[in-house]
Protein backbone atom coordinates (compact mmCIF):
# COMPACT_ATOMS: atom_id res chain seq x y z
CA UNK A 1 0.00 0.00 0.00
CA UNK A 2 1.42 3.32 -0.95
CA UNK A 3 0.46 6.93 -0.49
CA UNK A 4 1.06 9.51 -3.18
CA UNK A 5 0.45 13.23 -3.28
CA UNK A 6 -1.69 15.54 -5.38
CA UNK A 7 -2.92 14.53 -8.84
CA UNK A 8 -0.72 15.43 -11.80
CA UNK A 9 -0.21 14.55 -15.47
CA UNK A 10 1.99 11.52 -14.75
CA UNK A 11 0.01 8.32 -15.19
CA UNK A 12 -0.88 6.14 -12.24
CA UNK A 13 1.27 3.35 -13.73
CA UNK A 14 4.26 5.69 -13.82
CA UNK A 15 3.71 6.65 -10.18
CA UNK A 16 3.53 2.98 -9.22
CA UNK A 17 6.69 2.34 -11.23
CA UNK A 18 8.43 5.09 -9.27
CA UNK A 19 7.71 3.30 -6.01
CA UNK A 20 9.02 0.02 -7.46
CA UNK A 21 12.23 1.82 -8.50
CA UNK A 22 12.62 3.31 -5.01
CA UNK A 23 12.29 -0.11 -3.37
CA UNK A 24 14.68 -1.69 -5.86
CA UNK A 25 17.38 0.91 -5.23
CA UNK A 26 16.94 1.00 -1.44
CA UNK A 27 17.02 -2.78 -1.05
CA UNK A 28 19.63 -3.74 -3.64
CA UNK A 29 22.27 -1.08 -3.23
CA UNK A 30 21.55 0.73 0.03
CA UNK A 31 20.38 -2.28 2.07
CA UNK A 32 17.51 -0.25 3.45
CA UNK A 33 13.88 -1.17 3.99
CA UNK A 34 11.70 1.65 2.68
CA UNK A 35 8.05 2.27 3.55
CA UNK A 36 5.55 4.78 2.27
CA UNK A 37 4.16 7.14 4.93
CA UNK A 38 0.68 8.53 5.46
CA UNK A 39 0.84 12.31 6.05
CA UNK A 40 0.14 12.03 9.80
CA UNK A 41 2.90 9.53 10.40
CA UNK A 42 5.27 11.51 8.19
CA UNK A 43 4.59 14.65 10.24
CA UNK A 44 5.18 12.74 13.48
CA UNK A 45 8.50 11.38 12.22
CA UNK A 46 9.57 14.87 11.14
CA UNK A 47 8.77 16.18 14.63
CA UNK A 48 10.86 13.42 16.18
CA UNK A 49 13.97 14.50 14.32
CA UNK A 50 16.29 16.49 16.56
CA UNK A 51 16.19 20.27 16.06
CA UNK A 52 19.13 21.85 14.26
CA UNK A 53 22.26 22.34 16.36
CA UNK A 54 22.07 26.12 15.88
CA UNK A 55 18.69 26.20 17.58
CA UNK A 56 19.94 24.08 20.47
CA UNK A 57 22.85 26.43 21.08
CA UNK A 58 20.95 29.69 20.72
CA UNK A 59 17.96 28.92 22.91
CA UNK A 60 19.40 28.59 26.42
CA UNK A 61 22.14 31.23 26.44
CA UNK A 62 21.30 34.96 26.53
CA UNK A 63 23.88 37.13 24.83
CA UNK A 64 26.44 38.52 27.31
CA UNK A 65 26.93 42.30 27.40
CA UNK A 66 30.14 44.24 28.03
CA UNK A 67 30.42 47.06 30.61
CA UNK A 68 29.66 49.62 27.89
CA UNK A 69 26.43 47.83 27.13
CA UNK A 70 27.56 46.49 23.75
CA UNK A 71 27.64 42.79 23.02
CA UNK A 72 30.79 40.95 22.00
CA UNK A 73 29.16 40.39 18.61
CA UNK A 74 28.66 44.13 18.09
CA UNK A 75 32.25 44.92 19.08
CA UNK A 76 33.81 42.28 16.84
CA UNK A 77 31.53 43.10 13.91
CA UNK A 78 31.00 39.37 13.45
CA UNK A 79 28.33 38.47 10.95
CA UNK A 80 26.42 35.26 11.57
CA UNK A 81 26.65 32.64 8.87
CA UNK A 82 23.43 31.91 7.02
CA UNK A 83 21.71 29.06 8.80
CA UNK A 84 20.93 25.91 6.91
CA UNK A 85 18.55 23.16 7.80
CA UNK A 86 19.30 19.54 8.54
CA UNK A 87 17.58 18.60 5.27
CA UNK A 88 19.38 17.92 2.03
CA UNK A 89 17.90 18.08 -1.45
CA UNK A 90 19.20 16.18 -4.50
CA UNK A 91 17.58 17.27 -7.74
CA UNK A 92 18.20 16.11 -11.25
CA UNK A 93 16.72 16.91 -14.63
CA UNK A 94 15.84 14.13 -17.04
CA UNK A 95 14.66 13.88 -20.61
CA UNK A 96 13.05 10.73 -21.88
CA UNK A 97 10.63 9.36 -24.41
CA UNK A 98 7.81 8.95 -21.85
CA UNK A 99 8.22 12.42 -20.41
CA UNK A 100 10.82 14.90 -19.18
CA UNK A 101 11.10 16.82 -15.96
CA UNK A 102 12.86 17.13 -12.63
CA UNK A 103 13.16 14.67 -9.76
CA UNK A 104 13.81 15.93 -6.23
CA UNK A 105 14.81 13.79 -3.29
CA UNK A 106 14.71 15.42 0.12
CA UNK A 107 16.28 13.62 3.08
CA UNK A 108 17.43 14.60 6.58
CA UNK A 109 21.23 14.63 6.90
CA UNK A 110 21.00 11.77 9.40
CA UNK A 111 19.32 9.52 6.87
CA UNK A 112 21.67 10.66 4.11
CA UNK A 113 24.66 9.57 6.23
CA UNK A 114 22.93 6.28 7.04
CA UNK A 115 22.26 5.50 3.37
CA UNK A 116 25.73 6.43 2.16
CA UNK A 117 27.37 4.42 4.96
CA UNK A 118 25.23 1.43 3.97
CA UNK A 119 26.17 1.73 0.30
CA UNK A 120 29.84 1.79 1.23
CA UNK A 121 29.47 -1.16 3.61
CA UNK A 122 30.61 0.97 6.56
CA UNK A 123 27.59 0.37 8.76
CA UNK A 124 28.32 -3.37 8.87
CA UNK A 125 31.71 -2.79 10.42
CA UNK A 126 31.15 -0.07 12.99
CA UNK A 127 28.32 1.60 14.83
CA UNK A 128 26.72 4.20 12.62
CA UNK A 129 27.43 7.09 14.98
CA UNK A 130 31.14 6.31 14.67
CA UNK A 131 31.12 6.59 10.88
CA UNK A 132 33.03 9.63 9.75
CA UNK A 133 31.65 10.91 6.49
CA UNK A 134 32.42 14.38 5.26
CA UNK A 135 29.62 16.51 3.86
CA UNK A 136 30.89 16.27 0.28
CA UNK A 137 30.90 12.46 0.55
CA UNK A 138 27.33 12.47 1.85
CA UNK A 139 26.26 14.84 -0.93
CA UNK A 140 27.96 12.72 -3.60
CA UNK A 141 26.33 9.56 -2.24
CA UNK A 142 22.86 11.09 -2.05
CA UNK A 143 23.32 12.40 -5.59
CA UNK A 144 24.04 8.83 -6.67
CA UNK A 145 20.98 7.64 -4.74
CA UNK A 146 18.81 10.07 -6.73
CA UNK A 147 20.57 9.11 -9.95
CA UNK A 148 19.88 5.41 -9.40
CA UNK A 149 16.21 5.91 -8.54
CA UNK A 150 15.62 8.13 -11.55
CA UNK A 151 17.58 5.77 -13.84
CA UNK A 152 15.76 2.66 -12.62
CA UNK A 153 12.41 4.39 -13.01
CA UNK A 154 13.09 5.70 -16.52
CA UNK A 155 14.51 2.35 -17.60
CA UNK A 156 11.21 0.77 -16.64
CA UNK A 157 9.13 3.49 -18.31
CA UNK A 158 11.21 4.00 -21.42
CA UNK A 159 11.54 0.36 -22.52
CA UNK A 160 13.74 0.29 -25.57
CA UNK A 161 14.11 4.07 -25.80
CA UNK A 162 17.13 5.86 -24.38
CA UNK A 163 16.87 8.72 -21.91
CA UNK A 164 19.20 11.36 -20.56
CA UNK A 165 20.00 12.26 -16.96
CA UNK A 166 21.75 15.46 -15.99
CA UNK A 167 24.22 15.23 -13.08
CA UNK A 168 22.38 15.63 -9.75
CA UNK A 169 22.66 18.90 -7.82
CA UNK A 170 22.81 18.46 -4.04
CA UNK A 171 22.50 21.17 -1.41
CA UNK A 172 21.22 21.84 2.09
CA UNK A 173 17.83 23.49 2.22
CA UNK A 174 17.31 26.83 3.98
CA UNK A 175 16.54 26.70 7.70
CA UNK A 176 13.02 28.07 7.18
CA UNK A 177 12.16 25.30 4.72
CA UNK A 178 9.63 22.81 6.05
CA UNK A 179 9.52 19.16 4.98
CA UNK A 180 5.78 19.27 5.70
CA UNK A 181 5.06 22.05 3.23
CA UNK A 182 3.27 21.18 0.03
CA UNK A 183 4.33 23.56 -2.69
CA UNK A 184 1.39 24.58 -4.81
CA UNK A 185 1.23 25.71 -8.40
CA UNK A 186 3.31 23.40 -10.56
CA UNK A 187 2.01 19.88 -11.07
CA UNK A 188 4.03 17.27 -9.25
CA UNK A 189 3.84 13.69 -8.08
CA UNK A 190 5.67 12.13 -5.23
CA UNK A 191 5.82 10.06 -2.12
CA UNK A 192 6.33 10.58 1.56
CA UNK A 193 8.54 7.75 2.74
CA UNK A 194 10.65 6.53 5.63
CA UNK A 195 13.66 4.30 6.20
CA UNK A 196 14.16 3.08 9.76
CA UNK A 197 11.65 5.70 10.96
CA UNK A 198 13.61 8.50 9.30
CA UNK A 199 11.30 10.47 6.98
CA UNK A 200 12.13 11.56 3.43
CA UNK A 201 10.33 12.74 0.32
CA UNK A 202 10.57 12.29 -3.41
CA UNK A 203 8.87 14.56 -5.95
CA UNK A 204 8.68 14.54 -9.72
CA UNK A 205 7.75 17.60 -11.75
CA UNK A 206 7.06 16.84 -15.40
CA UNK A 207 8.10 19.62 -17.75
CA UNK A 208 5.97 18.68 -20.73
CA UNK A 209 2.75 17.61 -19.09
CA UNK B 1 52.99 -26.25 -0.46
CA UNK B 2 54.88 -26.70 -3.72
CA UNK B 3 51.58 -26.84 -5.59
CA UNK B 4 50.43 -23.63 -3.91
CA UNK B 5 53.65 -21.86 -4.85
CA UNK B 6 53.31 -23.00 -8.44
CA UNK B 7 49.72 -21.79 -8.56
CA UNK B 8 50.70 -18.35 -7.27
CA UNK B 9 53.59 -18.16 -9.72
CA UNK B 10 51.25 -18.90 -12.63
CA UNK B 11 48.70 -16.30 -11.58
CA UNK B 12 48.94 -13.02 -13.41
CA UNK B 13 47.66 -10.12 -11.32
CA UNK B 14 44.67 -8.36 -12.83
CA UNK B 15 44.89 -4.58 -13.16
CA UNK B 16 41.52 -2.85 -13.05
CA UNK B 17 40.37 0.64 -13.97
CA UNK B 18 37.19 2.04 -12.38
CA UNK B 19 35.68 5.03 -14.23
CA UNK B 20 32.83 6.91 -12.55
CA UNK B 21 32.25 10.58 -11.76
CA UNK B 22 30.79 9.63 -8.37
CA UNK B 23 33.50 9.13 -5.75
CA UNK B 24 30.99 7.11 -3.72
CA UNK B 25 30.46 4.63 -6.56
CA UNK B 26 34.20 4.31 -7.18
CA UNK B 27 34.72 3.62 -3.48
CA UNK B 28 31.88 1.11 -3.43
CA UNK B 29 33.20 -0.79 -6.46
CA UNK B 30 36.75 -0.69 -5.07
CA UNK B 31 35.54 -2.14 -1.77
CA UNK B 32 33.84 -5.00 -3.59
CA UNK B 33 36.99 -5.56 -5.63
CA UNK B 34 39.12 -5.61 -2.47
CA UNK B 35 36.83 -8.18 -0.86
CA UNK B 36 37.07 -10.69 -3.72
CA UNK B 37 40.45 -12.10 -2.60
CA UNK B 38 41.36 -12.48 -6.27
CA UNK B 39 44.94 -12.03 -7.48
CA UNK B 40 44.52 -8.36 -8.25
CA UNK B 41 47.29 -6.00 -9.23
CA UNK B 42 46.65 -2.26 -9.25
CA UNK B 43 43.17 -0.75 -9.08
CA UNK B 44 43.15 2.60 -10.88
CA UNK B 45 40.38 5.21 -10.67
CA UNK B 46 39.25 7.91 -13.09
CA UNK B 47 36.43 10.44 -12.80
CA UNK B 48 35.66 10.59 -16.55
CA UNK B 49 36.57 9.07 -19.90
CA UNK B 50 39.43 11.46 -20.59
CA UNK B 51 41.18 10.67 -17.32
CA UNK B 52 40.66 6.99 -18.08
CA UNK B 53 42.35 7.37 -21.49
CA UNK B 54 45.42 8.93 -19.85
CA UNK B 55 45.66 5.95 -17.49
CA UNK B 56 45.21 3.44 -20.33
CA UNK B 57 47.98 5.14 -22.30
CA UNK B 58 50.47 4.92 -19.45
CA UNK B 59 49.50 1.79 -17.49
CA UNK B 60 48.74 -1.85 -18.21
CA UNK B 61 45.03 -2.36 -17.61
CA UNK B 62 43.22 -5.67 -18.11
CA UNK B 63 39.63 -4.70 -17.29
CA UNK B 64 37.67 -1.44 -17.32
CA UNK B 65 34.51 -0.86 -15.28
CA UNK B 66 32.91 2.30 -16.63
CA UNK B 67 29.83 4.43 -16.06
CA UNK B 68 28.15 5.97 -19.13
CA UNK B 69 26.89 9.39 -18.03
CA UNK B 70 29.96 11.40 -17.05
CA UNK B 71 31.13 14.97 -17.62
CA UNK B 72 34.11 15.86 -19.89
CA UNK B 73 34.09 12.50 -21.71
CA UNK B 74 31.27 9.97 -21.44
CA UNK B 75 31.66 6.23 -21.05
CA UNK B 76 30.33 5.78 -24.58
CA UNK B 77 33.10 8.01 -25.98
CA UNK B 78 35.68 6.17 -23.89
CA UNK B 79 34.49 2.77 -25.15
CA UNK B 80 34.53 4.06 -28.73
CA UNK B 81 38.17 5.10 -28.28
CA UNK B 82 39.12 1.77 -26.70
CA UNK B 83 37.45 -0.11 -29.58
CA UNK B 84 39.40 2.00 -32.09
CA UNK B 85 42.84 1.09 -30.75
CA UNK B 86 44.38 -2.23 -31.70
CA UNK B 87 46.64 -2.21 -28.63
CA UNK B 88 43.60 -2.24 -26.35
CA UNK B 89 41.57 -4.95 -28.07
CA UNK B 90 42.07 -7.44 -25.24
CA UNK B 91 40.89 -5.12 -22.48
CA UNK B 92 37.69 -6.44 -20.91
CA UNK B 93 34.93 -3.82 -20.85
CA UNK B 94 32.18 -3.76 -18.25
CA UNK B 95 29.59 -0.99 -18.18
CA UNK B 96 27.94 -0.07 -14.88
CA UNK B 97 25.15 2.41 -15.55
CA UNK B 98 21.80 3.67 -14.30
CA UNK B 99 20.63 3.70 -17.91
CA UNK B 100 19.31 0.20 -18.52
CA UNK B 101 17.39 0.97 -21.73
CA UNK B 102 17.73 -1.57 -24.52
CA UNK B 103 18.87 1.10 -26.97
CA UNK B 104 21.79 2.12 -24.72
CA UNK B 105 22.76 -1.49 -24.14
CA UNK B 106 22.72 -2.24 -27.87
CA UNK B 107 24.79 0.89 -28.58
CA UNK B 108 27.61 -0.15 -26.28
CA UNK B 109 27.45 -3.86 -27.23
CA UNK B 110 28.54 -2.76 -30.72
CA UNK B 111 31.70 -1.49 -29.02
CA UNK B 112 32.62 -5.00 -27.81
CA UNK B 113 31.40 -4.48 -24.27
CA UNK B 114 31.60 -7.78 -22.42
CA UNK B 115 28.99 -7.08 -19.79
CA UNK B 116 26.39 -4.46 -18.93
CA UNK B 117 25.54 -4.11 -15.22
CA UNK B 118 22.59 -1.92 -14.43
CA UNK B 119 22.52 0.20 -11.27
CA UNK B 120 21.27 -0.56 -8.70
CA UNK B 121 23.21 -3.78 -8.34
CA UNK B 122 24.14 -6.02 -5.47
CA UNK B 123 27.86 -6.20 -4.64
CA UNK B 124 27.82 -9.93 -5.42
CA UNK B 125 27.22 -9.11 -9.10
CA UNK B 126 30.55 -7.26 -9.39
CA UNK B 127 32.28 -9.97 -7.34
CA UNK B 128 30.98 -12.70 -9.69
CA UNK B 129 32.02 -10.74 -12.76
CA UNK B 130 35.52 -10.29 -11.35
CA UNK B 131 35.80 -14.00 -10.60
CA UNK B 132 34.87 -14.82 -14.19
CA UNK B 133 37.31 -12.25 -15.55
CA UNK B 134 40.11 -13.55 -13.33
CA UNK B 135 39.58 -17.16 -14.44
CA UNK B 136 39.57 -16.12 -18.12
CA UNK B 137 42.59 -13.89 -17.58
CA UNK B 138 44.67 -16.72 -16.15
CA UNK B 139 43.57 -19.41 -18.59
Amino acid sequence: MSYHESPAPITADAVDALFVAIVEVCENSFFAFVESCEPDRFAALVQRLAPPVEQLIETPFPELKRRDGRSAREVSGRVDRPKLSEWVEASLTFTGSAFSGTMEIIVPVRLARHLVASLLGLSQEVQLHEVELREHQVFDGIGEFANMICGAWLTDLSGSQAFNLEPPKVSRLPLDWSPLADPSGEPEQGYRLCVDDLPWRIRVRPSNG
Amino acid sequence: MAEQTAAVAETRPLNILIVDDSATMRTMIRRVVDLTELPLGTVYEATNGLEALHILETCMVHAVFTDINMPVMTGYELLTEIARREAWKDILRIVISTDGSRLRQEEVRELNVNLYIRKPFRPEVVRDVLSRIASTHNR
